[in-house]
C-alpha cells in the first residue's frame, strides 16, 4: 500500500515537473547564442564584463542569393569573436524573414515580446514620439562619431533622419537613389533586331515582339516582370519606374496649383492614362497575371531561369540574379554583350516626354537603438567600426583571405579597394553587415571570375546615382512625413489605402472600367482623402 | 440515515492524489488563460507593447474609441460578411461531410483499407498552412498549375483563380474540408463506437439494411456529440484563423477575402495598434459568446441535451 502511495507520490510530483519544465522553455529559431542574449545582456568572459548586443537585421543584408537559411554556424561563430576582438562587444544578430510584411511581423513581436533588442532598421518616425528609440545626436557628434557623421554628409543623409529641432535619430541606411531603371535583355534585343529602347513607343514594339517570339518556349515567355509594392502601396515599384512618362510629376506627391494643396500621385493628371497602359499589358499578357501576388523568390526564380524579357523591379533583383542567368546561358557571348541585362542610360521617355523613372528619396529610414537599450555606447561602438570600408568588407563577404581577396590581377589593387570574392567556403549570409549604403558600397570596385567588374558593382558606381535618368518625386524632396501624425490625424488612412490599392488593380486586371474613374475619385474623397490632403498639406506647410 | 456532511479539507485529503495530478492542467489554465484576460484592459487604451505589461498601467485610457473606429471603418461590414461567410461554407460542407465520411469509414469491413482510409483522410490535417498554401497556389497556378493545365487541355483559357474575387471562397473552402472532414471524423468515429451492438443485431433480425442503420441507430446514438460539435463550431465562427487567408489573399481579392483576423493583423501587429487588435477581439469573442448561448438553448429545445 505504502509503494502504491509512494508510486503515486512521484508520478503526480514529476507530471507536474515536466509541465512547468515545458512551460519554461522556449524555442525561439534564432541564432543558438541570441537566446543566451535575450536573457542577460552582460556576460562574464575571462574576469571581464563584456558587453553583449541584439541587432534585428533587417537592413537588407541577408537578401542575397544563398542567405535563406542563414549562415553557417562556424562562420557565425568566427565573425562573432573577431568583431569582439576587434570591438570589446559581442554582437548577436537575428534574422529577419525575407519577405517584408513578415520581417516586419517578426520585428513587432519581438519588440512586443520584451526580448532583448538593442538595434533595428526602420522609420525613426514611427517609433521616436513614443519614446521607444534614443536620440543618436550626442553619439553621432561626438569625436568617435565624426568619421561616421563625414562619411553620410556629403549624401545629404542625415537630414532625413533629423527631426525639425535637429534631433539626430538614426544612422542613415539609405540616399537618395534611381532604382527603378527599365533592364532588357540584351540577347533578345539582337533576336528582336532591335536597339536598346529609348522611349515607351520603342519598349512597346520590343515587349510585343518578345511576346510573338516567345524565345523561353512554351507560351512561358514574361515579356516584362513588374513587381507589387509593399503592404499598402501595390503600384508603388510600378510608378517608380513608368509614372514619369504620364504624370509630370512622378511617384511623388504634388501640389495642386487650383487650391495649392498637397494631394497624391493617384489622382494626379496623367494618372489613368498609365493604368491605362498597364491594363492593355495585363490584357495582352505582356505582364503576367499574378504580377500582384507574385512574391520576391518568384521573382528571383523566374529571373534565373531566363523567362523574363524586361523588368521594371527593384534593381538589386536583376543584379543578383544575373551571374546564375549568364552561367545558364552556355552561348551567351561576353565580347558581344558583357551582361545579360542593359538598359538606357539616359533613361526612358514617356508619352508626355519626361523621363519614366522617379528618383526614389532616402527617407527616413536608418539603424534605430532601443531605448530599452542598456549598452548604448557598445552598438555605437560597433557601428562606427563598421562603417569603416575594410571591416565592411569584411562584414560583406566574410573574413579576408577565406571569402574575399585583393584582385591579383589589377595594380593598385589596394590602393583602389579592388576585391574578388572567393567561393568555396561555408555559407555566410551577411550576418553582421550593418553598414550597408552606397557610401561604402561604391568604394570597392568587385571583379567576378573572368577579371570583370560584377554587374552590380557597376551599377552601384556608375548608375545609382545618376539622377540624369530621373525625375523629381514632386514635392517630395527634403520632406520628412511624421507617419505616427498622419496615422493620427486621418482615421481612415488604412482604409482609403486598402481601397486605393484593391481598386487600382480592379482598373489594371480590368475588372472596373475606366468609364468610372472619376467615380472612384469621388469614392476616394467620400472615405477620407480630404483628411489625407489637409494632413499632408499641414505638414508640408510645417516644414516647407 | 442522513450522511455526515464532510468538510471540503476531508475530500481534498481523501483525494489528495487525483487533486494533486489535476493541479498543473489547473494551473496551467490559470496562468495562460484566466490571468492573461486581464490584458482585455488594452483595448480601452493607446498601450505601446514596446513598454511591455508596465505599459498597460501606464497607457492613456481611451474608452471605446478603438471600437469606434472599428465600426465606423468602411470595410467593418465586409469584414464580418466575408468571415461569417466562409466559416458557414466550411461548416455547412466540412460538418456534415465529416459525419457521412465517419458513417462509411463504420460501415467499412476490411480492416486493413479502413486504417488506410482513416490514415488519408486525417493526413491534410498535418499539413502546415503554408504547405497547404503551396500546394493551392501550385495547383492554380498559370504557369502549368494543374488545374489550368486541364482547362487549356479542354480548349479553355488559364483562370488567375488567387487573382479574382469570385473564386477565392470556393478554393478556401474546398481546401477547408480536404483538410479538415477526415480529423473531425474522428470524433464521430469514437461516438459511433460506443453505440450498442446489439441495437444493430436486432435491426438486421428486422430486415433493416445499411442505410436504415445509420438513419435509425448510428446517427441518433452519436446525435449528443454531434450537438456538442456544432455548438463548438458555432462557438468559434467569427474566430476563422488568419494563416491561410494571408497566405492567399492579395489587394485585388480583398473584396472577398479580408477578413477580421486578417485586418487585425495588418492593423494590430503590422502598425503595432495592439489596443485596436483587442478591441476587435474583444468583440468577436463576445458575439461568439453569444452565438454559443444561443446555440445551446436552440439545441436544447430541439430535445437535444447541449453543452451544460
Amino acid at each position: 500500500m505504502k509503494c502504491k502511495k509512494m508510486a503515486a507520490i512521484l508520478l503526480s510530483v514529476s507530471v507536474f515537473c515536466v509541465n512547468l519544465v515545458g512551460c519554461g522553455s522556449e524555442a525561439t529559431g534564432e541564432n543558438p547564442g541570441a537566446q543566451t542574449a535575450q536573457k542577460e545582456s552582460q556576460e562574464v568572459t575571462s574576469g571581464e564584463e563584456v558587453p553583449t548586443i541584439v541587432i534585428y537585421n533587417n537592413s537588407g543584408a541577408f537578401s542575397v542569393t544563398g542567405a535563406e537559411a542563414g549562415s553557417d554556424e562556424s562562420v557565425y561563430k568566427e565573425m562573432q569573436d573577431y568583431i569582439l576582438q576587434e570591438t570589446g562587444v559581442k554582437v548577436e544578430i537575428i534574422m529577419p524573414p525575407s519577405d517584408g510584411s513578415a520581417a516586419a511581423e517578426k520585428l513587432n513581436l519581438l519588440l512586443a515580446g520584451g526580448d532583448q533588442i538593442d538595434a533595428w532598421w526602420g522609420s525613426w518616425t514611427d517609433y521616436a514620439s513614443d519614446g521607444i528609440i534614443l536620440p543618436l545626436t550626442d553619439y553621432v557628434n561626438s569625436p568617435e562619431g565624426k568619421a561616421l557623421y563625414e562619411l553620410w554628409e556629403p549624401w545629404g543623409a542625415w537630414e532625413g533622419v533629423k527631426d525639425i529641432d535637429g534631433t539626430i535619430w538614426a544612422i542613415p541606411r539609405m540616399t537618395d537613389t534611381t532604382p527603378y531603371q527599365v533592364f532588357v535583355r540584351n540577347d533578345w534585343l539582337d533576336l528582336a533586331g532591335m536597339e536598346m529602347p529609348k522611349t515607351m513607343e520603342e519598349f512597346n514594339e520590343y515587349l510585343y515582339k518578345i511576346k510573338e517570339l516567345d524565345p523561353y518556349g512554351n507560351g512561358e515567355t514574361i515579356p516584362l516582370l513588374i513587381e507589387k509594392g509593399g503592404s499598402t502601396d501595390v503600384l508603388d515599384r510600378v510608378e517608380s519606374v513608368f509614372l514619369g512618362g504620364y504624370v509630370e510629376t512622378g511617384n511623388g506627391k504634388w501640389i495642386d496649383p487650383e487650391d495649392n494643396k498637397v494631394k497624391p500621385e493617384w489622382i494626379a493628371d496623367g494618372y489613368v492614362d498609365f493604368l491605362k497602359q498597364l491594363n492593355q499589358w495585363y490584357k495582352d499578357g505582356i505582364i503576367h497575371k499574378e504580377s500582384f501576388t507574385m512574391d520576391v523568390d518568384t521573382i528571383k526564380r523566374d529571373l534565373s531561369k531566363g523567362c523574363v524579357g524586361a523588368t521594371a523591379i527593384w534593381y538589386s533583383r536583376i543584379m543578383q540574379t544575373e551571374q546564375i542567368l549568364r552561367e545558364s546561358m552556355p552561348d551567351f557571348n561576353r565580347d558581344k554583350h558583357t551582361y545579360v541585362w542593359g538598359m538606357n542610360e539616359a533613361g526612358m521617355i514617356g508619352p508626355n516626354g519626361n523621363l519614366v523613372q522617379t528618383k526614389a528619396m532616402g527617407g527616413n529610414n536608418g539603424l534605430l537603438i532601443s531605448s530599452k537599450c542598456k549598452n548604448p555606447e557598445a552598438v555605437m561602438k560597433f557601428v562606427e567600426w563598421s562603417f569603416e570600408w575594410e571591416n565592411y568588407t569584411n562584414e560583406m563577404y566574410g573574413p579576408e583571405g577565406k571569402y574575399w581577396q585583393y584582385n591579383p590581377d589589377v595594380e593598385n589593387a589596394e590602393e583602389n579597394r579592388d576585391v574578388v570574392p572567393l567561393e568555396g567556403e561555408a555559407t555566410y549570409a551577411r550576418d553582421f553587415l550593418v553598414s550597408l549604403g552606397l557610401p561604402l558600397e561604391i568604394q570597392t570596385t568587385e571583379y567576378d571570375d573572368d577579371g570583370i567588374q560584377t554587374m552590380e558593382n557597376l551599377w552601384l558606381q556608375e548608375h545609382l546615382d545618376d539622377f540624369d535618368a530621373t525625375i523629381e518625386p514632386g514635392i517630395e524632396s527634403g520632406v520628412i512625413w511624421d507617419t505616427a501624425a498622419l496615422a493620427e490625424n486621418i482615421p481612415t488612412l488604412n482604409d482609403l489605402n486598402t481601397f486605393k490599392d484593391e481598386e487600382l488593380v480592379k482598373f489594371v486586371n480590368g475588372t472596373r472600367s475606366f468609364d468610372t474613374w472619376e467615380q472612384f475619385v469621388e469614392e476616394c474623397y467620400a472615405m477620407g482623402l480630404n483628411d489625407y490632403i489637409e494632413e499632408y498639406t499641414r505638414q508640408y506647410n510645417e516644414q516647407k | 440515515m442522513k450522511e455526515k456532511k464532510r468538510s471540503l479539507w476531508y475530500y481534498l485529503k481523501r483525494d489528495k492524489f487525483i487533486y494533486l495530478l489535476m493541479l498543473p492542467g489547473l494551473l496551467w489554465y490559470i496562468i495562460f488563460c484566466y490571468l492573461p484576460m486581464f490584458g482585455i484592459v488594452i483595448a480601452f487604451e493607446d498601450y505601446k507593447p514596446f513598454f511591455g505589461i508596465e505599459g498597460i498601467f501606464t497607457a492613456e485610457w481611451v474608452g471605446f474609441k478603438h471600437f469606434i473606429k472599428f465600426f465606423r471603418s468602411a470595410y467593418c461590414f465586409r469584414l464580418i460578411k466575408n468571415t461569417l461567410l466562409l466559416s458557414v461554407y466550411s461548416l455547412i460542407w466540412s460538418f456534415p461531410l465529416s459525419i457521412m465520411l465517419a458513417l462509411f469509414i463504420n460501415e467499412l469491413r476490411g480492416r486493413r483499407f479502413k486504417k488506410v482510409v482513416q490514415t488519408v483522410s486525417y493526413l491534410p490535417h498535418f499539413l502546415s498552412a503554408v504547405i497547404i498554401c503551396g500546394i493551392i497556389r501550385t495547383l492554380t497556378s498559370v504557369d502549368g498549375g494543374l488545374i489550368n493545365g486541364i482547362i487549356l487541355a479542354l480548349g479553355g483559357e488559364s483562370i488567375h483563380f488567387l487573382g479574382q474575387p469570385e473564386w477565392f471562397r470556393t478554393i478556401y473552402t474546398v481546401s477547408e474540408v480536404w483538410q479538415s472532414i477526415g480529423w473531425e471524423s474522428i470524433v464521430f468515429i469514437a461516438a459511433m463506437t460506443g453505440i450498442d451492438k446489439e441495437l444493430y443485431e436486432a435491426a438486421m433480425v428486422d430486415g433493416a439494411g445499411v442505410f436504415r442503420r445509420m438513419w435509425s441507430i448510428t446517427l441518433p446514438g452519436i446525435m449528443p456529440v454531434i450537438t456538442i460539435m456544432l455548438i463548438l463550431r458555432v462557438g468559434s465562427i467569427l474566430n476563422l484563423g488568419y494563416e491561410k487567408v494571408l497566405l492567399l489573399y492579395s489587394p485585388q481579392i480583398y473584396s472577398t477575402a479580408d477578413i477580421i483576423s486578417t485586418y487585425v493583423y495588418r492593423e494590430g501587429v503590422l502598425n503595432q495598434n495592439y489596443s485596436f487588435a483587442a478591441a476587435v477581439n474583444l468583440f468577436t469573442s463576445v458575439i461568439s459568446m453569444i452565438m454559443v448561448l444561443a446555440t445551446n438553448k436552440i439545441t436544447k429545445k430541439l430535445g437535444q441535451g447541449g453543452i451544460w
